[in-house]
């Protein structure tokens, strides 16, 4: 690599201004970035990270402001450009990706269209080249050219963001600058959008910045990083190197932080406290308050960023000491003595060992169907189309729940994993099936019944912010579901309140009683929302992904106590997530559904480790990994998962499968979607006309007459597809020169037994 | 628990409101009308529904205008009623109330000292140009030279009943009747009163007396009681007049043309000494207190309520004149023709002053009052409908979200017929159903504005239910009921109280479209009653201070309401909010 810089910030500081005095968002930092080279700049939220890529793009809002610093880039220092050559480089010279795609284009343009203005912005170009250059371009991001002519809201996430990334790439620009690209996006999706950056970017020789919380994406996308913490860079080096051997005890802790799908099995440690308030940095290191080393001087000095060994820099008094640092900071009791100085207690899990006892069963599933129906317009439902068209959110899904055991539950989004989590709790009815609950069905109770049921079983939602009754005290959001039960009144429900409170971390309980949600941080929320779900002693707890929204410091924190209490209270926890490697941390068994099915469940170290299904293998792979000893291969196309609406014919997931058979279950729409994969691989169709779907078959018209050519072209782009594809689909002539692709019926593959507890649905295994 | 959980909720809003600058002149505005409405009765000046009367030396002169006539007012003359005046030789004299005493000279009036406290009801000047004032109490006043001077001197009559009529006979003698059918003959030298008896000696009383063209003295009183002094045997006759009717006045001309006036409209004339006197056709039956006939016949009577009659040869007819005040006497010089008056009168659609603030309307009714009091309605109906409105639309907006489904669907379709319906014609004919009253009012009102908030209240909890909080409740086992009022409503309340602080100013107005078109509750004061009343009158093109004050406090209060309302909007819209 050559010594030349594409961006070289100096002292960057931003502050915005406020009512209460200026928040020092970005307190002087300092990097660079070769050409080709992509950086991550990692941290948790309000760490700055955004607001100093925003700066670069002059994107700040109104109340930002630059006070010191310079951004060279390629020569020029943009902070001290004016806003008319700003406009130049911006997008011609720095394209930038922002993290809500579906927001970033306009909903009454074809995105073709804004991809053309994006061009004609800049270039003088005329409309035909113009578009000839984005169908290059989504072919390059791997979305069917034809799109172009697309209304955004007739794309899924996934190809928005592609198309934006493809918006980006139009003018060649030397850096891009992406912004949590991903994170909105399943993993599956945000595998083969990462992979496709990586791959676009090696090819076309741009800088990226890429800026992200998840260290296991920097970890497989970027080549450097900087790891920001309250507006100071923390530490920068070659991305392995620094997850490997960091130097910060920041560093230490994120990457004690995140669970490993890949790598060996240990705790996870949580740091305790939260970010400085940038309103009033505090003199020393900003992360000395949480840092477990801390010393007099950390507090009183600020240590510069300085080198630590080749390529490498750190914001630390003792780098010397790093090595007796990495091994302790892998221990929760290290972190305990932080949080004994925050007053907010460490639990550690107690035991992650995965539990794989014969406890008796606690909840027998089998054959549970939730289906929603679809609202049809009124003219539809005159000519009678579409009747029983409806949401097969759930389809026939059978397992089991053992007493003390936490059984994970893993998909992409849309595959049913949360509508089987509220039905067990009986928040959305039941439509077909039994939910046998200490051997009683409780599926169809109501009234009383149903009430005193839900004393068993309880449920942790998702968001933080919104689980809270933001008008309710503590006190009364804890105490609600007794006094419902009418379990405890005065001091005896005031001692049950408290109690709950401790056994989730909240201690002493006294001191949050009182208070709103809103004066807590997400992370004390959640506990809120355990302590909530506990407090009347259920017996198992559906826990929705109750980490995915926390910061990933205080993530374990969560999980741990979860494991604790399976270990000491013995409740059993369904935890519904997309985070595999959250699963495999505190899950003993797995399943992993598809489509409103379980394609696969068994222990999750089995089945993380001999992932039978194709989709379980899709998933795993998809998995971003934080462990810098793993390399994952990228993730090239894998498609998306389709509507629960119609689900595909046979096993549900042969559209996707690379390993998928003739007797799959292959139909008509698998040909459409090969014509479509032909036109992205950027071949012509020369002598197939418009498709259409009946039922299992399609019907294609034949340009030009020549009816074999037609033949031989559509087994060609079939086979492309899939071998399997042609060899399933039975091609006849129709009428008038049309060709028909005949398929047959299949029925979704059964549930087999392939190992002890571990159950695969496929034909694989038939 | 619960009302501290109510009174958090209040807390935003309140912060809000006094957040904002306009919104805290609206606080201010609406705090000092609310007080206003409370503190009412101590605050009006008046009863606002009495009618207000009012005295003054009233004086109207006759102005000929090509061929119309009109008695127009002139600068009064004091603050006290006057009763009678008289003229002769270029000096007139008028007397009133509490010894009211001007005199008229050169075509100026003036003020004389007064010669006793007591009322004083007639005056007389004689031809040596001595002037007698009678009055209440027996009270006798003489004046020696009626042109000048006011050194009037009092003379102690022997009776203490009230004196109504004097009379010259000669230069030194002068008749006085009263009450009780009092005659007293004065001789003005000595002070020597006589008491002459009174053929009839039924007590009547005796209001007028004039002496005719030969030297006889005439006298009328109650009931068409009507006495002759014969100069020249002394004696006193009853004369039959044809009438029984009170007469009040007459008046006798040199020539011989003589008139009486009396209660409901009683004109009786002659034309020569010695004539009967015939019964004259009136066009109007009110009293008429004086008469007057000149030389030619030419003859004018005054009356109650501004009422002149003039006739110049055969027929009556009505003069218009300044119409509140009460006539009571004529006085005519050479060429000029006065009418006095004038006692307590209606002070009908007065224009502001320091009495009447803001005016009197067309009944004499003090307008300020009116106003203050009328607050009182406009906020009851405003903050009670409002209440309602927020009441009905709130649980109906919280009902068909929670529960979606049929019972949405019913809820729902309700509001949009509701919002099919316009306001106007439906409190029309709610109020024709039923009797207009506050009630009705308050219903008219609020039965179909709770609409707005229904639909409003409908899509905030559409979007709360299915927040995770919801979920968690009912995941708890929370009943629907506690989930909708403990859980969900406490999140509405803000928007409630927004539309809450709307919803006033919308039922302050149209509390006032109502009343405006008459629809308002009878016997009750609202701002849009008086404007109701004052198109009625007609009088609303003139009177703007009618018009005016109303109209000022019903978009003060209304923009106030909204002032807060739009601080309260921040609340409700976050995006206003994070723009601050």
């Amino acid at each position: 690599m050559t010594d030349q810089r594409l961006l070289k910030v100096e002292d960057l500081a931003i502050h915005y201004r406020t009512g209460a005095g200026p928040v020092q968002a970005v307190d002087g930092i300092h990097f660079d970035l070769r050409p080709g080279e992509a950086l991550g700049l990692v941290g948790e939220s309000g760490c700055g990270k955004t607001t100093a890529a925003k700066a670069m793009l002059r994107l700040l809002p109104p109340n930002g402001e630059v006070p010191r610093g310079r951004i060279d880039f390629d020569g020029r220092d943009l902070v001290a450009l004016d806003e008319e050559s700003m406009r130049k480089v911006r997008w011609k010279e720095i394209a930038w990706i922002s993290q809500a795609a579906m927001n970033a284009l306009d909903p009454v343009y074809t995105v073709g269209d804004q991809i053309l203005e994006a061009m004609n912005a800049h270039i003088k170009i005329d409309r035909k080249t113009a578009w000839a250059h984005a169908e290059e371009l989504f072919r390059a991001v791997g979305i069917d050219p034809g799109r172009l002519s697309a209304y955004p809201h007739e794309m899924s996430g996934g190809m928005k963001q592609r198309a934006v990334i493809a918006m980006a790439l139009a003018l060649d620009p030397k850096l891009i600058i992406a912004d949590e690209p991903t994170t909105a996006l399943d993993v599956v999706t945000q595998a083969q959008i990462l992979a496709r950056l990586s791959k676009l970017r090696r090819e076309r020789g741009m800088g990226l910045l890429f800026i992200t919380h998840d260290i296991s994406v920097v970890v497989q996308t970027c080549d450097r990083v900087a790891v920001m913490y309250g507006g100071h860079i923390m530490e920068t080096g070659p991305v392995r190197e620094v997850f490997g051997t960091p130097f910060h005890p920041y560093t230490m802790g994120l990457t004690n932080a995140f669970p490993t799908l890949e790598g060996a099995q240990r705790e996870l440690i949580s740091i305790p406290g939260s970010p400085p308030d940038l309103l009033n940095p505090p003199s020393g290191c900003r992360f000395a308050e949480r840092c477990p080393f801390a010393t007099e001087r950390c507090v009183r000095e600020t240590p510069p960023l300085h080198a630590v060994g080749e390529e490498r820099q750190a914001a630390c008094h003792y780098p010397d000491q790093a090595e007796a640092f990495r091994v302790k900071a892998a221990l929760n009791e290290t972190w305990a003595v932080v949080g004994e100085r925050l007053n907010e207690p460490v639990q550690g899990a107690g035991s992650i060992e995965h539990l794989e006892s014969e406890a008796p069963l606690l909840l027998e599933v089998e054959e549970l169907k939730k289906h929603f129906p679809v609202e049809q317009g009124f003219l539809d439902g005159l000519r009678g189309r579409n009747k029983d068209r409806k949401v097969h959110a759930v389809d026939g899904i059978s397992f089991d729940l053992r007493e003390g055991e936490i059984l994970g539950l893993a998909g992409e989004s849309g595959s049913g994993k949360t509508t089987t989590g509220e039905m067990l709790v009986r928040l959305l009815d039941v439509t077909e099936g039994e939910i046998r609950f200490e051997g009683a069905d409780i599926a169809q109770l109501s009234g009383r019944e149903l009430k005193t049921f839900r004393r068993r079983a309880q449920m942790i939602f998702q968001d933080p912010y919104q689980t809270l009754n933001p008008r309710f005290t503590i006190f009364d959001i804890v105490a609600e579901p007794l006094i419902i039960h009418r379990l405890a009144e005065g001091e005896a429900l005031r001692q049950k309140v408290v109690e709950a409170l401790e056994r989730a971390g909240l201690k002493p309980a006294e001191v949050y009683a009182e208070r709103f949600p809103h004066e807590l941080s997400g992370g004390q929320r959640q506990r809120v929302a355990i302590a909530r779900a506990i407090v009347l002693e259920p017996r198992f707890i559906v826990a929705d992904e109750p980490v995915s929204m926390l910061d990933v410091s205080i993530r374990a924190g969560v999980l741990n106590l979860m494991h604790r209490f399976r270990n000491e209270l013995g409740i059993s926890f369904v935890y519904v997530s997309h985070d595999l490697p959250t699963i495999r941390y505190v899950a003993d068994r797995t399943a992993i559904m598809y489509l409103g099915e379980i394609v696969e469940v068994g222990p999750t170290e089995q089945v993380v480790r001999e992932r039978k299904h194709p989709y379980t293998q899709l998933l795993l792979e998809a998995s971003p990994e934080p462990d810098p000893a793993v390399v994952k291969p990228p993730l090239e196309s894998a498609g998306e998962i389709p509507s629960a609406v119609e689900p595909p014919n046979g096993c549900h997931f042969h559209t996707r499968c690379p390993r998928a058979m003739a007797h799959c279950g292959w139909e008509g729409r698998d040909v459409i979607t090969a014509l479509s994969e032909w036109r992205i691989a950027g071949r012509e169709i020369e002598h197939l006309g418009s498709a259409e779907v009946a039922g299992l078959d399609v019907h294609l018209q034949v340009r030009g007459g020549d009816i074999g050519a037609a033949e031989r072209e559509l087994v060609e782009v079939m086979r492309a597809k899939h071998p399997a594809l042609a060899e399933a689909g039975r091609i006849e002539q129709g009428a008038e020169g049309a060709l028909s692709v005949r398929f047959q019926a299949q029925v979704s593959p059964q549930r087999r037994q392939v190992a002890d507890q571990h159950s695969v649905a496929c034909y694989l295994y038939e | 628990m619960i009302g501290s959980r109510i009174l958090k909720s209040a807390q935003e809003p309140l912060r809000a409101m006094i957040g904002d600058r306009l919104s805290l002149v609206g606080v201010v505005v609406l705090l000092s009308i609310i007080c206003m409405a409370l503190f009412a009765p101590f605050l009006s000046t008046h009863e606002p529904l009495a009618v207000n009367e009012r005295e003054e030396g009233s004086l109207l002169a006759r102005s000929v205008e090509g061929e119309r006539t009109r008695w127009v007012q002139l600068p009064a003359l004091g603050e006290r009623t006057l009763n009678a005046a008289d003229y002769r030789d270029g000096v007139g004299l008028a007397v009133g109330r509490d010894g009211a005493a001007w005199r008229y000279r050169d075509g100026e009036w003036s003020e004389l000292e007064a010669p006793l406290a007591a009322t004083l009801i007639d005056v007389a000047i004689g031809p040596d140009g001595a002037a007698l004032a009678v009055g209440v109490g027996g009270a006798v006043a003489l004046l020696d030279d009626a042109a000048a001077g006011s050194d009037w001197q009092a003379l102690e009559a022997p009776v203490t009943v009230a004196l109504t009529g004097v009379t010259w006979l000669d230069g030194a003698t002068a008749l006085l009747v009263g009450v009780d059918e009092t005659i007293l003959r004065l001789d003005v030298a000595s002070g020597e009163f006589e008491a002459l008896e009174s053929p009839l000696g039924r007590g009547m009383r005796l209001n007028s007396v004039a002496v005719d063209a030969d030297g006889s003295a005439w006298m009328v009183g109650e009931r068409g009681l009507t006495l002759r002094l014969d100069p020249d045997d002394d004696s006193l006759s009853l004369e039959r007049l044809p009438t029984n009717r009170d007469l009040n006045h007459i008046h006798l001309a040199e020539s011989g043309h003589g008139l009486i006036v009396g209660e409901r409209g009683t004109l009786l004339a002659r034309s020569a000494v010695g004539e009967r006197w015939q019964s004259q056709d009136s066009p109007d039956s009110r009293a008429m207190r004086a008469g007057w006939v000149t030389d030619e016949g030419h003859a004018f009577a005054v009356g109650r309520s501004g009422i002149v009659f003039e006739r110049e040869t055969d027929e009556w007819r009505l003069v218009p004149s300044e119409e509140e005040r009460h006539l009571r006497t004529l006085m005519v010089t050479g060429e000029d023709y006065f009418a006095l008056g004038s006692d307590r009168f209606v002070n009908r659609l007065a224009p502001p002053s320091g009495e009447h603030w803001f005016g009197t309307d067309h009944l004499g009714r003090d307008l300020y009052s009116q106003n203050v009091h009328g607050s009182r309605i406009a906020l009851l109906v405003g903050f009670i409908g409002a209440a309602l409105v927020v009441l009905i639309g709130a649980n109906v907006g919280l009902v068909a979200g929670y529960f979606r489904g049929r019972t949405e669907t019913v809820l729902m379709r309700t509001v949009d017929v509701m919002y099919g319906i316009p306001f106007e014609p439906f409190a029309l004919i709610l109020v024709l159903l039923f009797e207009p009253s506050l009630l009705i009012v308050i219903l008219a009102v609020s039965l179909l504005t709770w609409r707005t908030v229904a639909r409003l209240i409908r899509s905030q909890v559409l979007s709360l239910r299915e927040r995770p909080f919801v979920k968690a409740a009912r995941v708890a086992g929370a009943s629907d009921l506690r989930i909708m009022y403990l859980h969900i409503f406490p999140n509405v309340m803000p928007l409630v109280f927004l539309e809450l602080a709307i919803i006033v100013g919308v039922s302050i107005i149209a509390e006032a479209t109502l009343s405006f078109l008459g629809l308002g509750p009878p016997q009750s004061i609202s701002w849009g009653g008086i404007l109701h009343n004052a198109r009625l009158s007609g009088a609303w093109r003139d009177a703007w201070w009618w018009n005016l004050p109303p109209g000022l406090f019903i978009m003060i209060t209304v923009l106030s309401v909204f002032f807060i309302s739009r601080s309260l909007e921040l609340v409700a819209n976050p995006r206003l909010r994070a723009r601050r």
